[in-house]
């Protein structure tokens, strides 16, 4: 035992001797994960707000009052501006070099035609590099305005044969009627915040440099400081050696993850869950299977660059794969298939399951018994695979 | 004067380097298509092409829940999957059965169809709730629509047949329509892929900084080759120069790798003007080279180097627009975007793909990309040591 805490003091020691490459390792995550929490917010929250300008060419009562229509709809920052006259280029001005989607142009004459034809057409011009978003504000638009028409056109047309009382009554009851009652599906009873659904995915995915850490120390140990040989002529078993350096990376990663959680708590509020114990062994068993990649890694590459590639690949296309980028309904079938044979996944829905979804320790019992089995084969395959001399 | 061949010696040796050692070709060709081939359809679900899953309970069984189980179908990005629970039964449990991997379950209570009904239930998986609160909107006109005609019933005759003409006037004919214009050189719509590759090539184009710095460490501090050039009749200033020319067109040559495999795997247009493209690309990679160069001349320690260049590639990617466009951004992060080469590159490459630009168009992007360039250069000239 006393060997075993030897071996674990040495590669915390190795780690402390390199004090940068320790901050960056336990503060790079959470600058990621910040950032990205910031960028994916909207998509995550619902429908963002939108920059809408609005041409109004027609300077008229009419307008006015499409605008004020517009300005009263959720979602739009509405941005007025009279002109006598509107070209494409203008249009593409408006864009502001892709930081707004598209201009909606109220044209000249629009107030006659509306009161001589009783219609009129307004122009949404959208950027083509941004089409699908077009489609989806024009939608927006023209169903709003609808709603908006909705109640005069009714009254107008129920003046004119009579009985406008009971129609406002009918539209009223089909209105209330139609209200849908939204309830979160989980135990926690709140809909989590933006950041709550989205870190416990990014944490998983970044906390996964800790691999490439593990494995990097392995080799500098075997290649450059030579400690890796004084090591194993040590009088202690090579089971003994890697299962210690898997406890002081496993404590790294450990570490490392709350860090970026309590961090997280402190500046987003970031609800945590009811399980705190559940947390630690959900995040323990995560670094567990870091820590045995990095294991493996660490025995199979002889060069930085090869080990580079190949972990970065992984931290990457696993974390997308595993759900930790989006969730995984929203990958093509058979990704989502695959998706299951990655510990990220299992990794990204146990935390997200304490944290978003408000479960406790058993729900996620089978999460962390399918880690440690992901842990256990990769650390068995780091033996197999090469002898650590 | 040192003759050019000395010169086009030193590039070709880096190619060679970089020959030798495929895995390279895993972080800067694989990893992007990889992750454009994960992220693709997912952005389709972002953008609305792709429908939701929602599971229906229709524990009503009458046909008011009928009529509004047929409009629900044909409602835009709602794919309805039908739960049958016999004996009418439903307990709050069994939710995250029903979910099934789908975004929403959408319960029609018992006696929904009665005069004081329960209203529908809409239990949402708290990680999709942005979406599935888009298509509450579409759910709650569907069953708008279903009940109305029996909201009308209830008034007298000369009632109903006004609501009838109310609202086909104001649903079919509005009074004010709008219209899309997409306005320019630029034909059709660009899918999510189109979208999504010029981010994810300028994105991850940006890894060549990563390969450049790790080359450059090997050099100097683990195979020797630095000192043995340094020792060979080439003009000593010219190895960071032709150095960084060589990564910048190995750049060209990846951005180039990826937009073609773009355009055969997923059929993404490409537009009508390859040799802007190709100005953009040089500026692009001349941009990530010089990041490259500063880095590794302002920082020795090569896992600090890796980690600066890995979190760049993140962070300078997603301020400039490549996860997401700019204008859905954050405001804070929007106003930075401009201060990040991505943002240019990525707004270029739009540009020439879908907005119909040509050389003359995307000038002032490609002289911006070009004075990050230069700035980059030169700081990390200043701190660079040749022999060391």
């Amino acid at each position: 035992m006393p060997a075993f805490l030897a071996v674990i003091y040495k590669e915390l020691r190795l780690l402390s001797a390199d004090p940068s490459s320790l901050i960056l390792l336990l503060l790079l995550p959470f600058i990621l994960v910040a950032v990205l929490s910031e960028v994916f917010e909207p998509l995550v929250v619902g429908t963002p707000r939108l920059d809408l300008p609005v041409v109004d060419l027609d300077r008229s009562e009419s307008s006015m009052n499409i605008v004020e229509q517009l300005s009263g709809i959720d979602g739009f920052d509405v941005d007025l501006e009279q002109r006598s006259q509107f070209r494409e280029a203008d249009a593409e001005a408006l864009f502001g070099g892709g930081q707004r989607v598209a201009a909606l142009v109220i044209p000249a004459g629009f107030e006659d035609a509306l009161s001589s034809r009783g219609e009129a057409m307004l122009t949404l011009h959208g950027d083509p590099a941004r089409s699908s978003y077009v489609s989806i504000l024009h939608e927006q638009l023209q169903g709003r305005l609808l709603a908006e028409q909705l109640s005069d056109t009714i009254a107008r047309v129920a003046g004119e044969g009579g009985g406008e009382a009971a129609v406002a009554r009918a539209i009223e009851s089909a209105a209330a009627r139609a209200r849908v009652e939204t309830i979160p599906a989980s135990e926690r009873g709140t809909f989590p915040s933006a950041f709550e659904q989205t870190v416990p995915g990014f944490a998983v995915m970044f906390g996964f440099f800790t691999a490439f850490y593990a494995a990097w120390n392995i080799l500098r140990e075997r290649e450059e400081y030579h400690t890796w040989q004084r090591t194993i002529v040590s009088p202690m078993a090579r089971v003994g050696i890697a299962a210690a350096r898997l406890v002081a990376y496993t404590a790294v990663g450990v570490l490392q993850l709350t860090v970026m959680l309590l961090l997280g708590r402190l500046i987003w509020g970031m609800s945590l869950g009811d399980a705190p114990l559940a947390l630690w062994l959900a995040i323990g068993s995560w670094s567990l299977v870091s820590a045995s990649v990095g294991l493996l890694a660490g025995f199979v590459f002889r060069e930085i660059q090869a080990l580079s590639g190949v972990l970065y690949l992984s931290v990457v296309v696993l974390g997308a794969l595993g759900g930790a980028l989006l969730p995984v309904t929203f990958l093509p079938d058979w990704m989502e298939a695959v998706s299951v044979a990655t510990p990220h996944y299992w990794a990204v829905d146990a935390i997200q399951d304490l944290i978003a979804r408000g479960q406790g320790l058993t729900d996620i019992l089978p999460h962390l018994a399918i880690l440690l089995g992901f842990a256990s084969a990769i650390a068995a395959g780091a033996s197999l695979v090469r002898r650590p001399a | 004067m040192y003759p050019a061949w000395q010169v086009i010696g030193l590039i070709q040796k880096d190619a060679r380097l970089i020959l030798r050692r495929p895995q390279a070709a895993v972080v800067l060709l694989i990893l992007p298509l990889v992750l454009m081939a994960v992220t693709g359809p997912a952005l389709d679900f972002v953008l609305g092409e792709t429908s939701l899953r929602v599971t229906i309970v229709d524990l009503d069984r009458s046909e008011r829940s009928a009529q509004l189980l047929e409009e629900l179908g044909g409602v835009t990005g709602l794919e309805a999957r039908r739960a049958e629970r016999p004996g009418a039964s439903f307990d709050e449990p069994d939710v995250r059965d029903l979910l099934d991997g789908g975004a929403a379950v959408l319960l029609i209570p018992k006696g929904y169809s009665g005069a004081d009904g329960p209203s529908l239930r809409y239990y949402v998986d708290p990680l999709q709730a942005g979406l599935a609160t888009v298509i509450q909107g579409r759910i709650e006109q569907a069953a708008f629509l279903t009940e109305l005609p029996s909201a009308v019933a209830g008034s007298d005759a000369a009632g109903q047949d006004a609501v009838r003409r109310a609202v086909a006037s104001a649903i079919e004919a509005p009074a004010v329509r709008v219209e899309d214009s997409l306005g320019t050189e630029a034909q059709g719509f660009p899918s999510a892929f189109e979208q999504s590759v010029p981010g994810f090539a300028v994105m991850f184009g940006f890894w060549m900084a990563g390969y450049f710095a790790v080359v450059l460490y090997s050099e100097r501090e683990l195979w020797g080759t630095w000192r043995r050039t340094l020792a060979s009749p080439v003009p000593r200033w010219s190895m960071p120069g032709t150095k960084i020319a060589a990564y910048a067109v190995f750049g060209v040559l990846q951005l180039a790798v990826l937009f073609t495999a773009g355009r055969v795997i997923w059929g993404v247009d490409l537009g009508q003007a390859p040799v802007t493209l190709a100005f953009i690309m040089a500026a692009a990679s001349f941009v990530t080279v010089c990041f490259g160069w500063v880095v590794t001349s302002l920082v020795r320690e090569y896992l600090a180097q890796q980690s600066i260049i890995s979190l760049s590639v993140f962070t300078l990617g997603a301020i400039g627009g490549a996860f997401v466009p700019v204008f859905l951004l954050p405001p804070w992060m929007e106003w930075l975007s401009p201060f990040t080469p991505q943002y240019w590159a990525i707004t270029a490459f739009q540009d020439a793909m879908f907005r119909g630009a040509g050389l003359a168009d995307v000038t002032l992007n490609i002289g911006v990309l070009l004075a990050f360039s230069a700035a980059l250069f030169f700081a990390g000239l200043a701190r660079f040591r040749l022999v060391p």
